[in-house]
């Protein structure tokens, strides 16, 4: 599928279903999301646009 | 590998008002210290800080022929097979992570295998936010350390 804005890349599977990273850093890495998201000192608009421009960024369709 | 004290400085500065941020901040990084072989990650981290154009820091453990080196990664004899499709991996997940090619991301999965891999791109992922936030803050407070 092709996005508008966005190149459309074919790619295969590059791991296993079920693969993680351990289980600590993948911990670590989403209890920093979270407090990085908690923080209410910007704007919506702007946190909407940096959300989008990350999500572009890293090819991530939430 | 070594702490980094510029930037964990940098952090310690603008997140003082945010314990919480720089908590789990702290412990993500320490986390992919923890979860990648050091002087592979040293070397990676040292790449995105040329590409990005952040300070190189002190006390990264690797001597300063293989630093000298790192530009010339793809044929200094300094560096193992591993080192380097990591290396291109990394290249990659800096300039422009959404079009990484598979060849280059299947290079290291056979490097370090499907856990390894998982592992070394989440912990590479922290290495370049901490860089990248670094760059950033420097540009936006003063008072941040270089």
């Amino acid at each position: 599928m092709t996005i508008a804005g966005s190149s459309s890349i074919a790619r295969q599977a590059r791991l296993p279903r079920g693969t993680h990273a351990a289980a600590p850093l993948v911990n670590a890495l989403m209890q920093w999301q979270a407090a990085a998201v908690r923080q209410d000192e910007v704007d919506p608009l702007t946190t909407e646009l940096v959300r989008l421009r990350c999500a572009s960024h890293h090819d991530c369709h939430t | 590998m070594a702490e980094h004290p510029s930037t964990t400085r940098a952090f310690d500065t603008v997140l003082a008002d945010r314990p919480d941020v720089l908590e789990h901040l702290s412990a993500a990084h320490q986390a992919a210290l923890d979860a990648v072989e050091p002087r592979l990650l040293e070397l990676c981290r040292r790449r995105i800080g040329s590409l990005l154009g952040s300070e190189a820091e002190e006390g990264s453990g690797l001597d300063d022929q293989t630093i000298a080196a790192l530009p010339q990664w793809p044929s200094s004899e300094l560096f193992s097979e591993t080192e380097r499709v990591c290396l291109a991996f990394t290249e990659q997940f800096v300039i422009d992570v959404a079009t990484l090619d598979d060849p280059t991301a299947f290079a290291v999965v056979e490097a370090l295998g499907a856990q390894g891999f998982a592992d070394f791109a989440s912990a590479l992922l922290v290495v370049e936010q901490r860089q990248r936030l670094q760059l950033i803050w420097q540009q936006l407070f003063t008072e941040v350390p270089t």
